[in-house]
């Protein structure tokens, strides 16, 4: 990278997280206003959009290529009081704590405590979704059955696709006006909810030119003072694009560039949607600009190369908004999740890796950077040699990019009855989360806590650790006269804990379509325009709402574990285990000893073990997939943790696999960290006996020492490790490729390894930014992984 | 688990029979054809079980699946001539030429291993030469020189693998309780293997370091 990305770079990583009130004071400012009051919510929405970009911070950095930040300056995270609002000890928190923190000053301390706090404690729409939920909802919620991932953040999981690079704002505005004629002579209710929807659009999509003219103004003042004549054509050239885009189409490579961070910081500023907003398969979108321009002479791949450095900083730039609670405990990172696709499939099913893909590779390795976050679309038709180049930049240990199977997704979106085309279009975000980018809103509802189920329902639906019920009776432990019993019990539990899950989900929904349309997301996303309806109340081609299972190789370890000693071996009873697990195994050994190491496991290709991952896996799709949601989709499940199953472990006791109280629980659909000791193909096999088809995305983390990766035939290895398991249906696998002792010497003298980024699961973290469970687990990961 | 501070001794393998391993074999059949690889039987060594060792590559061979041995080749020679027609590759240790050295070292002579080998060269086996790189010990000019003329007489070499002395049997030895005989001993210089690697140029297409 030359120096001007050098500097950009560095000072995107020392830049130091900073809580800002700036958003949260113009919003404020805008709903005070008593003529506020006088618009529909959807308008209002679009007017607090409008107005917080007519009044905000222009940023521009020295050297910069692509402008635009969210805050007044790198780092600096905006909040989103209308969704929720963070107490004077919330910040304080948030300030201090020692993970994932976010700087706050003075004045934005007074300004909260004067101004936010004020005007939106009790109104927001956190406030009305836990008065809205009942109380059994909450009962669950707070024993950690599940999460609610919209109590402080707007439904999100959406990633433009191949027409966001086609259209200008304009020409939105334009198919917004000639809608809006048809709604002229509007008399009724849903009519006129329509006509308030597009015009709302109308002003958003209108408020983002304002929003890029601004920063056109801002150009021309540097440039008017600018002695550099290099840097001076280059600030009349950003003038030029910032003039263009996104009003208009993008016709360059530098402007599709500037185009999609525009619209990148509408989506993140307009509310706070989940997986802020993403590109997607950034290598298609580009490559026809890329390609008409090299033919042209006008770019050299030098520049592609450094404008996209340039742009990968700008996500650098832009941390995850301060999270709080359970929130934090699922979500514990500064990433925002914005996961660049590579590769894939043509919409004609062709192969689609391309020149600009392997130049992509180059730049994510050269970056380094948490943010944004990489992938590569591996189908059975991808080239061997763009399977190896990801693997070559895996092995430099940052834990990108992750690999997905093309031919999975495409299945998994036909049958969800997307069209082929749509489905071709499609990709992973997130996590691992399948969408048909451009025409799906799928979003996530909350993880999921099987394990939590389980120990429910040996307890008769009693939360053994409040002794508060949360469940159905179904039985005390010693009534259970066989293993089918009791997982009938187990699956009554599950049904129950999953209606109130959905019924809580459907709720929500409502008061989001009702209370917190996203006009900008919606002129994004088909077809919210000619439905005329916003994207939170379903107006997307297809919706989706997932609830994501957690801990599945340690529920069918606890499941094996118990058929295995109680109802075969019959060397205790039930009854006598949940002694054990309430003693937590102290002075038990011996028996704990049984349970780790005599007992099948889940990763082992142990057909009597993986029985029960299918089983567990076939109630869950069974109790979920297809029931109807608000926004007019169907509820599915995938298979994902983030951080969750660490939260998800503290909330549980000891477990029959003999598991300790509180710590972590598996992640994804990886077997309990260690249980796997047949070596990586057994993994495979054991993971492929769920149908991923049948989900949205599961998540395989497999753990290797630099040394799989060292020569190009371990590579070649490696590739067809991965072509197996894909060939199997898999839907994803990452690798995590750092050795133990390094980890070890990070967590010791911390200040020396603050670039170490490691594989979580499904995104990478700071190693530093970790909390130490998590920290310890991935030790311990990579342990198991070392010779 | 992470953890195992248990107090109990842990049992480390299992009996098994060929049928139960095929299992495990067939059920790694699509790694196996994405990959073109195959079965190899290593150890300890496998010839010390010379029946199970025969049978299963034997039954492998029936199925199509390829098969090498990596052996010592100390074992009786009626046992490598049966081995022969169900063995792909034979991965042959070559360790000290001197047999008095050789016994010094490993407890035994090396006469019936260079027998061994010589049947293995006249039946037109592939053969892998891997030579442990031990400071002092086969390291020395006058084996590494001995060595080469072995291996100059034998046919099908199609490489040699040198393995540099490591350290890593150290928490092995200590979680059986034994005291490790070597903890004194240094691992093996990158650059030393390095040039021996030179030394070996042109008796095989490939010579690798660390195999």
């Amino acid at each position: 990278m030359n120096n001007r990305i050098k500097q950009l770079r560095e000072q995107s990583l020392n830049a130091v997280n900073t809580l800002s009130a700036e958003r949260a004071l113009l919003v404020t400012e805008f709903y005070r206003e008593e003529k506020t009051k006088k618009y529909s919510i959807p308008v209002q929405r679009a007017m607090a959009f409008r107005h917080i970009l007519s009044k905000k911070a222009i940023t521009i950095l020295n050297g910069e290529l692509i402008v635009g930040e969210r805050g007044p300056e790198p780092k600096a995270a905006s909040t989103y009081p209308e969704i929720c609002l963070h107490s004077i000890d919330d910040l304080k928190l948030i300030n201090s704590r020692p993970k994932v923190s976010f700087k706050v000053d003075e004045e934005t301390f007074r300004i909260y405590e004067e101004q936010i706090i004020p005007f939106w404690k009790g109104n927001t729409q956190r406030d009305r979704v836990f008065a809205a939920l009942p109380q059994e909802w909450h009962d669950a919620y707070t024993a950690g059955v599940f999460t609610e991932f919209q109590e402080q953040r707007a439904p999100g999981h959406t990633v433009g696709g191949k027409k966001l690079f086609e259209r200008g704002m304009n020409d939105i505005k334009t198919e917004i006006a000639k809608l809006l004629n048809n709604f002229e002579k509007a008399d009724n209710p849903d009519e006129i909810a329509k006509r308030e929807q597009l015009s709302a659009m109308y002003i958003a999509a209108d408020a983002l030119i304002l929003f890029a003219n601004r920063y056109a103004d801002e150009l021309e003042k540097l440039a008017s003072i600018e002695t550099n004549e290099h840097r001076l054509n280059e600030l009349l050239e950003m003038i030029r694009i910032c003039r263009r885009v996104p009003a208009n189409a993008p016709e360059t490579f530098h402007e599709a560039l500037q185009h999609y961070w525009f619209i990148h910081l509408g989506v993140i500023t307009e509310l706070n949607p989940w997986d802020s907003f993403n590109p997607g398969r950034l290598d298609q979108h580009l490559y026809p600009f890329y390609r008409k321009e090299i033919a042209e002479g006008s770019l050299t791949k030098d520049r592609a190369i450094e404008l996209l450095q340039a742009f990968w900083i700008k996500f650098n730039n832009h941390p995850s908004p301060p999270k709080m609670g359970v929130t934090a405990e699922e979500s514990n990172t500064y990433t925002d999740f914005a996961l660049i696709n590579l590769g894939g499939v043509k919409e004609d099913g062709s192969d689609a890796v391309n020149e600009l893909t392997y130049i992509i590779l180059d730049v994510i390795e050269e970056m380094r950077l948490l943010q944004p976050s990489s992938m590569v679309q591996v189908s059975k038709k991808s080239p061997q040699q763009f399977l190896k180049r990801a693997l070559r930049i895996v092995k430099t240990g940052f834990g990108q990019p992750s690999i997905f199977n093309t031919d999975a997704i495409v299945q998994q979106l036909l049958s969800q009855g997307k069209s082929l085309v749509d489905a071709r279009n499609g990709g992973a975000s997130g996590c691992v989360e399948t969408g048909a980018f451009g025409t799906e809103a799928y979003t996530l509802s909350g993880y999921f806590n099987l394990n939590k189920v389980l120990e429910i329902t040996l307890y008769n639906g009693i939360d053994p650790r409040t002794g508060k019920r949360i469940g159905l009776e179904t039985g005390s432990a010693e009534s259970f006269k066989s293993f089918n019993d009791f997982y009938h019990a187990f699956e009554r539990q599950l049904n129950h804990l999953i209606d109130i899950k959905i019924n809580g989900n459907n709720t929500i929904e409502n008061l989001y379509a009702k209370y917190m349309p996203v006009p900008f997301l919606s002129v994004l996303i088909d077809d919210c325009i000619p439905n005329a309806t916003d994207y939170n109340a379903g107006g997307a081609r297809y919706n989706t709402s997932y609830i994501q299972g957690v801990g599945l190789g340690s529920i069918t370890d606890n499941l094996t574990a118990i058929r295995y000693w109680v109802f075969e071996k019959r060397e205790l009873t039930l009854g006598k285990m949940l002694e054990m697990l309430g003693q937590n195994f102290e002075q038990l050994d011996e028996f704990r000893f049984k349970l780790v190491y005599e007992t099948p496991k889940w990763g082992n290709n142990s057909d009597y073990a993986d029985g029960h991952a299918v089983m567990v896996f076939n109630s869950f799709y069974q109790a979920v997939t297809g029931r109807p949601s608000a926004r007019g989709g169907v509820f599915r499940i995938n298979m994902l943790p983030t951080t969750c199953h660490v939260y998800f472990g503290k909330v549980i006791g000891a477990m029959p696999d003999g598991r300790l109280a509180g710590e972590p629980l598996s992640e994804g659909i990886s077997p309990v960290q260690g249980a796997d000791q047949n070596g990586p193909t057994a993994v495979l096999l054991s993971a492929a006996k769920i149908d991923h088809i049948k989900t949205g995305g599961t998540l395989l983390n497999q753990k290797f020492s630099p040394s799989f990766f060292a020569s190009d035939e371990a590579l070649d290895k490696l590739a067809a490790l991965v072509r197996t398991y894909f060939k199997l249906d898999g839907h994803h696998i990452q690798f995590n490729v750092v050795d133990a002792d390094t980890l070890r010497n990070a967590q010791k003298e911390p200040e020396k390894y603050r670039d170490l980024i490691v594989r979580v699961a499904g995104y990478s973290d700071y190693f530093n930014d970790l909390g130490e469970a998590l920290q310890n687990e991935i030790i311990r990961r990579t342990e198991h992984g070392d010779v | 688990m992470g953890d195992k501070s248990f107090s109990q001794t842990q049992t480390v393998g299992y009996e098994t029979t060929v049928e139960d391993v095929m299992r495990g074999i067939r059920a790694d059949l699509p790694f196996l054809e994405e990959s073109g690889g195959g079965v190899t039987l290593t150890g300890g060594e496998p010839l010390a079980q010379p029946e199970f060792a025969i049978e299963l590559l034997r039954t492998c061979t029936i199925e199509g699946i390829h098969t090498a041995l990596d052996t010592c080749g100390y074992a009786p020679n009626e046992v490598v001539e049966q081995s022969l027609p169900f063995t792909g590759i034979y991965l042959f240790d070559l360790k000290i030429a001197d047999d008095k050295k050789h016994k010094q070292y490993t407890g035994m002579g090396n006469g019936l291993i260079f027998e061994n080998l010589s049947l293995l060269s006249d039946a037109g086996k592939q053969i892998i030469i891997r030579i442990p790189l031990v400071e002092g010990i086969t390291d020395t000019s006058c084996n590494i020189d001995s060595l080469k003329g072995i291996i100059g007489r034998t046919k099908g070499v199609s490489r040699i693998d040198l393995l540099p002395y490591h350290s890593l049997a150290k928490h092995k030895f200590s979680k059986q309780g034994k005291e490790y005989p070597l903890s004194e001993m240094e691992n093996y210089p990158k650059y030393k293997a390095k040039a021996i690697a030179l030394l070996f140029k042109g008796l095989a297409p490939v010579i690798s370091i660390g195999g």
